[in-house]
């Protein structure tokens, strides 16, 4: 059928979303295209444009060698700690009586709903020197001297998995409640112990909502502004932070739009790899 | 091959026995079906065998052994489920492969057993395909090589039948009867449908509200059903409630019915106590029908066609009749009208003495 001969019916969704698109067009692909020209303006007055000499600046500093490297660190670290955390969390609640599932659900978005200020500074006072987690670590001898948790990378992490451990709980329950409880028993009857079940049974089958999980907490760490700008401090900067700094300290425009197209390279090649992964593992998935 | 007991086994959930004393014993490579309708216990009984549920009380043998401090993956028991169960991720060959790779079978004789256990269930071919790549009945043979690929001790099938289509059911049950006799494994059959029971069993028990209300070889079921709930279920017609008054000329017992101004005699084999209440049930197919009204022989009854349906080898007749405020049902091969005028005799030695339903529960 030509799409010339479709039915009206058929044209009205891409009537609806024509709105969306148009406005989408404007307001992420022109900035987009913008932030591009901008970071390939030239730093001499002899040079003409398009320049890549700020890119290589940036990759030549030291600090911006730094930002890049402790961005991935963080953003793979903090999806390493969610999924390792939310399997059990995800599991435990798929698992709750449904009159529990709504007030466990309620727990869990809890992160959402509280300012970003407000929730670093909560972690400022629990991680800092005399706060609750350093004064349980002396008492219980661990160490001998409060650690530093706050204002540094292991601040932004902490801070970043807190606020991004919903969507990957959330993705994982949405799949975990879609499993048969019949696979478990069958897998048991064929031999599977419980962490059989799991690494055979369970895991396969949410590996559609893990995907989906790691995307948006990975995508999201990466992206995150508020958390690291307040727990990390100044000596530990990010890309976001070192795009801020550049933008709103420095008014250095070129620069922060150089780091602006760092990062949304990073992005476009995290997604580039996401789909071939999801498409390599989801082939049994129909 | 191992034999089964089920001794006392009782199981709750809440305030209601899903399991009631349950026991019964499965000869090693005979074939037992659990019969009764949904919420009788026939699942949970299945389930505690496999134990995926923990009975309250009682204890479960397979192969002499106490099997309830083990858990369901050390029981060696091959379980097919009445939704398949198949695992949508793998393929059909690593379906059937994974109690293999679990029990660290080495590749080549992993092959083997897989090509065998297809082969068993007549699906040689498709070990690439993926589960949703196939019909109801071929995912319903890939669960029963994945089951049997495992050499279990015991076979258990919750209603491995429901989910396909008649025709389909028909063939399949010829197939698992044929894959049974094959392998000679031990099986438990979980069904609602008395046919499915009938046709593989060598055993049948009948469950209801959780107890056992039955135990015998399928065709002392359906000829010499003993209580009322048994009869029903396995499709007797007529259920009249009558009185036990003593036994008359040649053995046969006497029974009186409200309505019916002689006794009613019957010689069937069990007695009833006199003056004890039981129900009388006869077949549709037993009860004899002739046009004329008026003569008035020992067990017959007068009686006027209410309805009639055609279901190609006979026709089925509600007549109702002055001994029972329902009507009873009679099936014949010849036309009768809406309104005749009928006599129906009820042959003595087909007539089942049926004690009346036990009491509920106690609990």
């Amino acid at each position: 059928m030509s799409a010339t001969a479709r039915a009206p019916q058929f044209r009205l969704p891409l009537g609806l979303a024509a709105p969306v698109f148009v406005a989408v067009s404007i307001f992420v692909l022109v900035p987009c295209a913008n932030l591009l020209i901008q970071s390939l303006n030239p730093a001499a007055e002899t040079a003409a444009w398009p320049d890549p000499v700020n890119f290589a600046a940036l990759f030549d500093s030291k600090i911006g060698q730094q930002a890049l490297e402790r961005t991935i660190r963080v953003s793979v670290i903090v999806s390493l700690v969610c999924i390792v955390a939310g399997y059990p969390v995800a599991l435990f609640i798929s698992r709750a009586a449904v009159r529990w599932r709504a007030a466990l659900l309620a727990i869990v978005i809890f992160p959402f709903l509280i300012s970003a200020v407000v929730r670093a500074f909560g972690w400022t006072v629990i991680l800092g020197r005399s706060g609750m987690v350093n004064k349980a670590l002396l008492w219980l001898g661990v160490t001998d001297e409060p650690l530093a948790l706050v204002q540094n990378e292991i601040g932004i992490i902490i801070g970043e998995t807190h606020l991004l451990m919903p969507y990957m709980i959330l993705s994982l329950l949405a799949v975990i409640q879609r499993i048969d409880p019949n696979l478990r028993d069958a897998a048991q009857s064929l031999g599977a112990t419980p962490a059989g079940v799991f690494w055979r049974v369970v895991v396969p089958m949410t590996l559609p909502g893990l995907l989906t999980g790691t995307l948006l907490v990975f995508s999201l760490a990466m992206t995150a502004f508020a958390t690291p700008f307040l727990l990390g401090g100044g000596r530990s900067p990010i890309l976001t932070t070192l795009l801020y700094q550049y933008a709103f300290s420095l008014y250095d425009w070129t620069k922060a739009a150089t780091v602006g197209v760092v990062l949304l390279g990073l992005g476009v090649l995290f997604v580039t790899v996401h789909r071939y992964v999801s498409g390599r593992g989801m082939r049994g998935y129909g | 091959m191992a034999d089964v007991e089920v001794r006392e086994v009782s199981k709750r959930y809440d305030d209601v026995w899903a399991a009631r004393r349950i026991s019964f014993s499965v000869a090693s490579g005979s074939f037992t079906s659990l019969l009764g309708p949904s919420g009788c216990g026939k699942t949970t009984t299945l389930r505690l065998i496999a134990g995926f549920v923990e009975p309250d009380e009682g204890e479960v043998r397979i192969g002499g052994r106490a099997v309830d401090a083990l858990p369901p993956w050390r029981r060696n028991l091959g379980v097919v489920f009445q939704n398949y169960a198949l695992f949508p991720f793998m393929t059909v060959r690593e379906n059937v492969a994974f109690g293999l790779r679990r029990r660290r079978v080495a590749d080549a004789e992993l092959e083997e057993r897989v090509a065998a256990a297809l082969d068993l269930v007549g699906l040689p071919d498709l070990d690439r395909r993926y589960p949703r790549q196939l019909s109801g009945g071929q995912q319903q043979r890939v669960a029963l090589a994945r089951a049997l690929v495992i050499r279990p001790e015991v076979l258990l099938l919750d209603e491995p039948l429901s989910n396909l289509d008649a025709k389909l059911r028909a063939e399949m049950r010829f197939e698992l009867k044929r894959i049974q006799r094959e392998t000679g494994v031990t099986s438990i059959f979980v069904t609602h449908d008395q046919e499915e029971a009938l046709t593989l069993s060598d055993q049948i028990v009948v469950l209801n509200l959780g107890r056992v209300q039955a135990r015998a070889a399928p065709r002392t079921i359906w000829e010499e059903p003993r209580s009322a709930f048994v009869a029903d279920f396995l499709g007797v017609e007529n259920l009249i409630p009558a009185r036990a008054t003593g036994v008359g000329e040649e053995g046969n017992q006497r029974f009186a019915i409200d309505g019916c101004p002689e006794p009613v005699v019957a010689s069937g084999a069990s007695t009833a106590t006199p003056d004890s209440p039981v129900i009388l049930g006869i077949r549709a197919s037993d009860v004899a029908m002739a046009r004329n009204a008026t003569a008035q022989a020992p067990n017959e009854i007068p009686g006027e066609i209410r309805e009639s349906t055609y279901v190609g080898e006979v026709i089925f007749y509600q007549v109702q009749t002055p001994i029972h405020p329902a009507p009873l049902v009679a099936s014949s091969r010849e036309d009768f009208g809406l309104g005749d005028n009928v006599r129906l005799s009820l042959p003595a030695q087909r007539i089942k003495v049926l004690s009346p339903d036990p009491p509920e529960p106690d609990e």
